[in-house]
């Protein structure tokens, strides 16, 4: 599966920031990255249309409650261990529950696969009387003897103020703080039977936790359907989306005033190989295909207009670090590590999606090491993207190549500019070449430059020699 | 009545200088906003009207509301912005007034942002001569009282200089200069070395609580008649006086209180007398 380091590569860190969860449970399901089984998708989807349709786009009142929504775990752990609460615990305890209450009626006529718990006995043993309050302390209907002691509490504070005699005054005092530490035990013992009563239904409690922080996941994945074009997933043969988007990506282009390209991906469930210019987006289009397979695979919208995504048991990654060490190997080291142990553990119902493997070794090695990479993984029949700018190791596999740098382009001196240049789509080409663009970037990047002076003089010497 | 510290208060022993201190007395239907840890060491009978979230070192704020009278320990929030919303909390809840416990080092609070009102409270634990200690509080009252400035300093929109964007406005015989910020002893050195005797000079502070000045310089410049005044006044309303100090020495209370109302209009009460 993932690292922390892919997952913020691909942009689903910044996906996971992009969602509105309130509940730290609701947030550790989304980074939990927990790949499901068409029948799970297929009821979590139907819930999700439900939501969606209810709340159409006005979410104002459901969020002022998801918003009060605030973490019971510790409150509900102790009610567990009949580990007796605060008088303070009680109160968020009954705020927690109040605040479902709401959630219910807000979405009352919703038939969506879980169901939050009425827990209005609940309130109700917290309330003094028939009427909801929002704040909470000891009744005197918890303990026959509080009413008294209070009564008596009341009254000598009653005389205190009243007397002008000091040593009176300080009888009255101490008497009081009898009285006081009378109250105290009582309260105690109140709390020790309100955790009782709350112990007896920690499974009502608990359910609602659940499907509350479910709830509430539910809803930040519909929110954000309102800022982005999504769908949800079919899972036919085949990955494939319409127009589809990174939002990472998508933020980084339009912070350099350019718009972004949404892109058609259609792989066929083997082998699938990208190639493309240098800088012509062949990074890009893997970290957007493999975010939206997460995310359809996840339960979440995909950023796209279509998608399809069938069946995945895990998602395998690798991309090359570059020359960075680490563990006292080479980054090719790394790979090849990386590489043996995917290959070693993946099947036919994984998805491995490998990027520039073996690029930094010597293009004759390199592209054995590609076309072994791609055989063992048609061997398995293992759906894969695997991108490279070697030659010739395009057999029996889905080729595909990213369009790279738009037609008639002699002038662009500014790198970040590059994106207002380059074509990103992806097409399917029967070709076992792969594009050579890198001379015609280094055209128009660099102007008097002695490497370009120096490239000229190879390419006409290699020219004459064929 | 709402009560809410920016400090820890009603401990029998203050923690700093571990003298004998007061405890904090409620009455009956008063809101106070204190630490989550500190509720089981009251002995009022109390109602949770909120967890507010705020943290503060000794849990959560949360605003009670006192079913009973009794003692409280209190401490609330410490950022400024915190304890606005406490403040507004416990007004919606109900309290007419509420009252922030304050320090001398956070006279910002005074600020009409966040109060309306303000009590000077000063006692014999200020200085063991009882003059000193008159003088003292008066340097306070006085910095607390500063007049609003006629002067209109958004008409001069150009700093005198670009570092400190201090304002200059100077007319036949008077030279105001807006001070952003602090107005410290080190300002003050600074702009009497390049000052030009011939004008009235007039000082003018944000508010009470940027005048950071100590007694000498307070006193230096009024010897050389230079006024202080303020773009934001503050409102004090009652000075209490305790003529005992958690030290071990009494003033004579009627002395005390005589002297230091001698200097003001404002009521000056001893609370030993209201207890």
């Amino acid at each position: 599966m993932l690292k922390k380091e892919d997952l913020k590569r691909i942009g689903y860190s910044y996906f996971v920031n992009l969602l509105d969860v309130h509940t730290k449970n609701g947030l550790k399901e989304v980074k939990s990255l927990n790949l499901k089984t068409d029948e799970e998708l297929f009821v979590i989807h139907e819930d999700l249309r439900k939501i969606s349709l209810f709340f159409n786009n006005d979410f104002s009142v459901i969020n002022i409650y998801l918003n009060h929504l605030f973490d019971i775990d510790l409150i509900a752990k102790k009610i567990s261990n009949k580990e007796p609460l605060t008088i303070v615990e009680v109160f968020d305890m009954k705020k927690y529950l109040i605040n479902t209450l709401n959630i219910i009626n807000e979405i009352k006529t919703l038939d969506i696969s879980f169901t939050l718990d009425n827990p209005g006995h609940l309130i109700d043993y917290l309330n003094e009387n028939n009427t909801i309050t929002n704040d909470f302390y000891i009744y005197n209907k918890y303990d026959d003897e509080l009413f008294e002691v209070r009564e008596l509490k009341q009254k000598l504070e009653k005389e205190y103020l009243e007397e002008h005699d000091p040593l009176l005054k300080q009888n009255i005092l101490e008497e009081r703080s009898k009285i006081v530490k009378a109250e105290k035990i009582i309260e105690y013992r109140c709390l020790v039977d309100i955790t009782e009563v709350l112990s007896n239904n920690i499974d009502v409690i608990l359910r609602i936790v659940k499907n509350v922080e479910m709830l509430d996941l539910m809803i930040a994945k519909v929110k954000i359907t309102k800022h982005f074009q999504t769908s949800l997933p079919s899972f036919n043969q085949g990955i494939s989306f319409k127009e589809i988007l990174n939002p990472l990506l998508s933020k980084l282009v339009n912070d350099l005033g350019h718009d972004y390209q949404e892109i058609d991906i259609e792989l066929e469930s083997t082998v699938n190989l990208l190639t493309g210019a240098n800088m012509g987006g062949k990074s890009s289009a893997m970290d957007t295909l493999l975010l939206n397979v997460i995310l359809a695979r996840s339960g979440f919208y995909t950023f796209s207009k279509e998608a399809n995504v069938p069946y995945i048991r895990t998602i395998h990654f690798m991309y090359s670090k570059g020359a960075n060490q680490s563990h006292g190997l080479s980054s090719f080291g790394n790979e090849l590590i990386e590489i043996d142990k995917i290959l070693k553990n993946s099947d036919k119902f994984d998805f491995v999606v490998v990027d520039e493997f073996a690029q930094t070794t010597n293009p004759k090695e390199g592209r054995l090491f590609v076309k072994a990479l791609i055989n063992i993984l048609k061997e398995k029949k293992c759906s894969s993207f695997i991108s490279s700018h070697y030659d010739n190791i395009s057999q029996e596999v889905n080729h595909y190549q990213v369009i790279g740098i738009k037609e008639n382009i002699t002038n662009m001196k500014e790198i970040e500019h590059i994106s207002k240049y380059m074509d990103y789509s992806i097409l399917k080409t029967n070709s076992k070449k792969t594009p050579k663009q890198a001379i015609t970037i280094a055209n128009i990047l660099l102007e008097d430059s002695d490497l370009l002076n120096q490239l000229e003089i190879l390419i006409r010497s290699e020219k004459n020699e064929s | 009545m709402g009560i809410v510290s920016v400090g820890y208060e009603g401990e029998d022993i203050d923690l700093v200088t571990n003298t004998n201190k007061p405890r904090i007395f409620v009455k009956k239907d008063s809101f106070i906003a204190t630490a989550k840890n500190l509720i089981k060491d009251s002995d009022i009978t109390l109602k949770i009207v909120d967890n507010t979230m705020i943290k503060s070192p000794l849990g959560e704020i949360i605003i009670v509301k006192a079913l009973s009278n009794g003692f409280i320990k209190v401490a609330g929030p410490s950022i400024v912005k915190d304890l606005e919303e406490v403040v507004n909390k416990m007004i919606n809840y109900g309290a007419k007034n509420v009252i922030i416990d304050g320090a001398l080092s956070r006279t910002s609070l005074s600020k009409n942002k966040y109060s309306s009102t303000c009590v000077l409270a000063t006692s014999a634990n200020l200085n063991p001569d009882i003059f000193k200690a008159v003088d003292e509080t008066k340097m306070f009252l006085n910095i607390l009282t500063l007049p609003k400035t006629k002067i209109d300093f958004n008409q001069k929109k150009k700093p005198i200089n670009s570092v400190d964007d201090n304002i200059l406005i100077e007319d036949e015989n008077n030279t105001y200069l807006y001070i952003k910020g602090a107005l410290t002893d080190k300002t003050v050195k600074n702009i009497l070395e390049s000052y030009n005797a011939t004008k009235k000079l007039t000082l003018v502070a944000d508010h009470p609580s940027h005048i950071l000045l100590s007694y000498k310089i307070y006193n230096h410049l009024k010897m050389l008649e230079v006024n202080l005044e303020v773009i934001n006044d503050i409102d004090v309303s009652l000075i209490t006086i305790n003529p005992t100090s958690a030290k071990g020495y009494n003033f004579d209370a009627k002395q005390f209180q005589n002297l230091i109302q001698s200097n003001t209009s404002i009521k000056v009460i001893n609370v030993l007398e209201v207890i």
